[in-house]
């Protein structure tokens, strides 16, 4: 794994753990809350639904004993229920109708001692049906309420009935009366447990025929429904908190009492809604965070990986031959520290390579010289030879002797003509480098001066003030330059532009002195491609080129202990161009560049 | 014997009596002897003698004011659904013959008539000044056109008719699916009654002594009117009349308001017009049976299976204790019990009956009526209750029991439902539902032409006429009872009951 990944990832887990561990907390914490705030909800509408259910079980007893005052106060009554006057029938069928709409009940029927319906005012038709079970179900009642299902025309419906009796004549009858509790009586219960508290409750009555539900939702056949009663039950899965109140039921048809259910439940669809809220914005605040942080650490390593990689490019680079690679660094931190380490390894294996050079090239030399001993040997012994021959002739045979040395002689100039080329020959091997102190600015100057006229490149000079003494060859010193100036003019490409050669001292603290030699052109600049081998031999990007200017200029300023780099940028505009930088050791040769006694060996100057 | 036609005038001091001489003449008429109307008033002019209710005064007042059970919908006409349309309708529209409260065929549109190819066509010369409302001489071709649209033609199919052609303007000659040997009485049927399209009003122009004057505008989606003020038509002459619907409370406000004559079957309306001593109180003749049409009898009988009749005494019951309104158990004979002539029933009978899905429908089982109906609903509710009750322990829940295959002992509940006439008339045309109480006239023109009309609502009856009479049950007959303001105009009936305000009969001659 790179570096930048490890960074990146520690960067998005530093980040992350905390923003992860925040929003599970906030989830956790508003989860328990509102789930509390339900359960309080909840049994204060149970404790409400039970009071109300009581206030209506004593109102329907109430009413039931007004209208039983009524009924025992009513002579046409009596005359049909007791007399079964035949022209009171009708009357006494339509009774408890009519009382029902003045009493409000939705529920009254009338019974006589056999439990005989005589007058029902929810099924006004219903009349004479033997139903003697409900009666005293409900008189056995703790309390002398019950659910009942009271039958209608149309759809049953479950009523909150009470009972009462009256005597008449010395005959018994039953009132059964009781109201609705279905969906409005539930939403009413719903509506009252919900002022002061929190709305969206629900409650469900659930008895053996079904479940009603105050939002109108009504099921049938699940009154088997198991249940949790008394304590308010709720999970994360669960959709509802819910609480219930049991309610004694009567099965008339069947004669016997069961147990209903009214239950309080509360949607946990908000708390469900606020966790998803939770959990969107928590993971829209981890993918935030992770951008964030990813954007961080991008900056953050390409700041501190960039100068690695800056400096692993540089080290790649080096090797023997180039070992003019700038480490320099402005840093103050480790990399800086780093950079500066590797410049002066850089520095030291320069003279290390020097030293290695300077042993192959005496190495060389000896080798050299066999091989020139050798050669002139081969040219000396044809002289050698004629010379013998013309001795011998001039004595044995003086007459002979112009002749033989007529004959002889073109033995004798070839010879000469092989040495003469051989010398020649080896003279061109190698450049004489003979260091002494050069002014650059003397040498730059006469370069310049050289230079003008040449092309339409108008040539500028900005030299330090007083001299700039290297210890070099000055011929060596002016061939740098003058490559460096050729190569500014030819970049122009004929056209008109500016060339211009610095100088300047350069006094770094810590640091060899140097001269930093500049020649800088207007012309069209290299490619990152170019500048990679612009050093190299035989690279050239014009037309009829050598390729060897440059390589020769970085190879003269190894040789000097110096070093050499570009600086260029390619662009449409002209102007911006290239700078070829040059520095070279003031002063003392350095160790590595002293000149060699066997230099002169090679014969001639480049 | 196809009328039973019975008038009875009936105070407030002596209502009782008259009543038992009521029921005493109507026994009368249905075992086959067609006694006249009882007394009443003396002749008036243009109304058959013993058809009226109430002699004119001796002044004619410019308007009457006649309140009415229910509202009366134009969309309808000439062919009236209800009480209220029947009395309006029988003032606006003429039919090509009449038939009176003493069954004798009277001329209407038609002023003669004849029968040609043995009784196979009939050639009816219509009245040489008959015109619509606006003057617009009514033709041959005109009355057999408005024969051809919407409910006219279904009540020609059942009526038997095969074809028209108007030989001239005034001569209509009508070929016939069988031979009559005596004028069809179906073309004293309402229903065929001569109208033309109106393109200004809803009201189609009929040829009546009235026409539509004014008429209060329907409620918002609805197309029936609570008033209808109608006055003499081209020709015609007679009071003004103003009908208006009544209901509820507000009808006995009416009696108060000054209102003339009042149609209704409330009891409350009846008692309290009795203690009035300007009212005349009249039961009218029992012109609807209330019948249970069950699906499940059906598939009984069709599965040669046998099911009982209900008895008398328990029908009386019902009457008297289950039904608002004036009402008694059925009385027969039924008229759909005499079918045996009908090739028209035979006709209805061709190809597959349809199965009634009602009878194999599983889940909550229905027993429905027309809302707005409560005598119909009492009675569903009544059967619905003695569903729910223990057939050894009553009696009625036996019979009804027997009656009734399936009504006892099914797991699924049983339940009485209203259903809006539309919804009704489709659920009745496929046999959707366990049972349907339907209101069908006691007294008709052609049984074969009613049965045929009874097929058409509820094509899962059809059947032979043994089939039919036994699958039909009989609940209860109702009647209307009419209060009229004493002197304040001439009265008379029709031969179905219908009240016509004197001036609306000025044509019979």
């Amino acid at each position: 794994m790179s570096f930048r990944a490890r960074l990146l990832l520690a960067f998005v887990v530093v980040f992350l753990i905390p923003v992860i561990v925040l929003a599970l907390a906030v989830r956790k914490e508003v989860g328990s809350r509102l789930t509390a705030q339900y359960e309080r909800s909840v049994a204060s509408l149970v404790a409400v639904i039970e009071d109300d259910l009581e206030t209506e079980s004593e109102a329907i007893a109430a009413t039931l004993a007004a209208f039983k005052q009524a009924v025992v106060d009513d002579n046409r009554f009596r005359m049909g229920a007791v007399d079964r006057v035949a022209s009171e029938r009708r009357y006494l069928l339509d009774y408890a109708g009519r009382a029902m709409q003045l009493t409000g009940l939705s529920m009254l029927q009338i019974q006589d001692e056999s439990g005989r319906i005589i007058s029902s005012g929810h099924f006004r038709n219903e009349y004479d049906r033997l139903e003697p079970g409900l009666p005293e179900l409900l008189a056995a009642m703790p309390g002398g309420v019950a659910l009942v299902q009271a039958r209608t025309p149309e759809v049953p419906f479950l009523a909150l009935a009470r009972v009462d009796s009256f005597s008449m004549a010395g005959r018994s009858f039953w009132l059964v009366g009781g109201v609705s509790a279905e969906q409005r009586f539930l939403a009413r219960l719903a509506r009252e447990g919900g002022v002061g508290g929190m709305g969206g409750m629900t409650v469900s009555l659930i008895y053996p025929g079904g479940v009603l539900t105050s939002g109108g939702e009504t099921t049938t056949g699940a009154g088997s429904e198991s249940s949790r009663s008394g304590e308010p039950a709720s999970d994360e899965a669960s959709s509802e908190l819910v609480e219930e109140l049991e309610v004694p039921f009567i099965d008339a048809a069947r004669g016997e009492t069961v147990t209903a259910r009214v239950r309080v439940s509360h949607p946990l669809t908000e708390l469900h809604a606020l966790r998803r809220s939770i959990d969107i914005w928590f993971l829209v605040a981890v993918a935030t965070t992770g951008f964030v942080a990813l954007l961080l650490a991008t900056w953050l390593s390409s700041r501190i990986s960039r100068p690695l990689v800056e400096l692993a490019r540089k080290t790649s680079r080096i090797d023997l031959d180039r070992l003019d690679v700038d480490f320099r660094s402005a840093r103050k931190d480790e990399i800086g520290a780093l950079s500066r380490l590797l410049g002066a390894m850089t520095e030291r294996l320069r003279a290390s390579a020097g030293r290695i050079k300077e042993a192959e090239r005496r190495a060389t030399l000896g080798e050299l010289a066999r091989q020139v001993n050798h050669d002139i040997k081969n040219g000396l012994i044809p002289i050698r030879n004629v010379f013998r021959h013309l001795e011998r002739m001039a004595r044995d045979e003086p007459k002979r002797l112009p002749g033989v040395f007529a004959e002889r002689r073109g033995t004798i100039d070839s010879s000469i003509a092989y040495l003469e080329n051989l010398a020649s020959n080896y003279a061109r091997l190698y450049p004489r480098i003979e260091r002494q102190p050069c002014d650059v600015n003397a040498i730059a100057r006469r370069v310049v001066t050289d230079a003008r006229g040449s092309g339409p490149a108008s040539l500028e000079m900005d030299l330090c003030e007083g001299a700039a003494e290297v210890v070099s060859d000055p011929v060596v010193l002016r061939r740098i330059i003058e490559n460096l100036v050729d190569n500014a003019i030819e970049s122009l490409e004929s056209r008109p532009g500016r060339v211009t050669v610095s100088t300047e001292r350069l006094d770094e603290d810590g640091e060899r002195a140097s001269v930093r030699i500049t020649v800088a052109d207007t012309g069209i600049g290299m490619s990152e491609e170019e500048l990679e081998k612009i050093f190299d031999d035989f690279y050239t990007t014009r037309e009829g080129g050598t390729g060897l200017g440059l390589s020769i200029v970085r190879r003269l300023v190894m040789d000097l202990n110096g070093s050499v780099k570009v600086e260029s940028e390619r662009g449409r505009e002209r102007g911006r161009g290239s700078r070829f930088i040059v520095e070279l050791p003031l002063g003392s040769p350095a160790p590595g560049a002293q000149p060699a006694r066997g230099d002169k060996a090679g014969g001639g100057r480049a | 014997m196809r009328f039973s036609l019975l008038c009875v005038i009936r105070s407030s001091a002596g209502r009782l009596h008259v009543l038992a001489a009521v029921a005493a003449v109507a026994s009368l008429v249905m075992v086959g002897c067609r006694p006249p109307p009882q007394a009443g008033p003396g002749p008036v002019a243009g109304v058959a003698e013993g058809c009226v209710i109430q002699l004119p005064p001796a002044e004619l007042p410019n308007a009457v004011s006649v309140a009415l059970p229910g509202e009366i919908d134009p969309t309808h006409a000439p062919q009236p659904e209800n009480a209220a349309e029947r009395v309006v309708f029988r003032h606006l529209y003429e039919t090509l013959i009449r038939v009176d409260c003493r069954d004798r065929i009277r001329p209407g549109l038609a002023e003669s008539w004849h029968a040609r190819d043995g009784g196979r066509a009939w050639e009816f010369v219509l009245r040489k000044d008959a015109r619509f409302w606006d003057g617009t001489p009514v033709t041959a071709a005109g009355v057999a056109a408005g024969w051809q649209s919407g409910a006219a033609g279904t009540r020609t199919r059942a009526a038997g008719l095969d074809s028209t052609d108007a030989e001239s303007d005034r001569r209509l000659i009508v070929y016939m699916g069988r031979p009559h040997r005596d004028v069809p009485r179906v073309f004293a049927d309402p229903g065929l009654a001569a109208a033309r399209p109106s393109a200004d009003s809803p009201w189609p122009r009929g040829t009546g002594p009235y026409g539509v004057e004014g008429y209060s505008e329907p409620a918002e989606g609805g197309t029936a009117a609570r008033a209808v003020n109608v006055s003499p038509a081209w020709g015609a002459e007679g009071p003004d009349i103003d009908f208006r619907a009544a209901s509820g409370a507000e009808t006995r406000d009416l009696l108060e308001d000054g209102v003339d004559v009042l149609l209704t079957a409330d009891r409350a309306v009846i008692e309290y017009a009795a203690t009035r001593p300007q009212f005349v109180d009249t039961a009218l003749a029992w012109n609807r049976t209330y019948v249970l049409l069950s699906t499940t009898r059906v598939r009984e009988v069709r599965g040669a299976g046998t099911a009982s009749a209900l008895p008398a005494d328990l029908l009386d019951a019902i009457a008297r204790d289950a039904v608002s309104g004036d009402a008694r158990g059925h009385r027969p004979p039924s008229w759909w019990e005499d079918l045996g002539s009908c090739s028209g029933v035979a006709r209805v009978l061709s190809g597959l009956p349809p199965v009634p899905r009602g009878a194999y429908r599983s889940g909550p089982r229905r027993i429905v009526y027309a809302l707005g109906d409560p005598v119909a609903r009492g009675l569903a509710e009544r059967i619905v209750a003695l569903a729910g009750a223990d057939p050894g322990g009553s009696a009625e829940a036996a019979a009804f029991a027997a009656a009734v295959p399936g009504l006892l002992g099914a797991d699924a509940r049983l339940l009485a439902q209203g259903l809006e006439q539309e919804e009704f008339a489709a659920s009745l045309r496929e046999g959707d539902d366990f049972a349907y109480v339907v209101a069908v006239p006691r007294q008709v023109l052609d049984p074969c032409f009613d049965i045929s009309l009874l097929v058409s609502r509820a094509e899962w009856l059809a059947m032979d006429a043994a089939g039919l009479a036994s699958v039909i049950i009989p609940l209860v007959d109702t009647r209307q009872q009419l209060i009229a303001r004493r002197g304040a105009v001439a009265l008379a009936v029709d031969w179905d009951g219908t009240v016509l305000v004197a001036g609306a009969a000025v044509r019979e001659k």
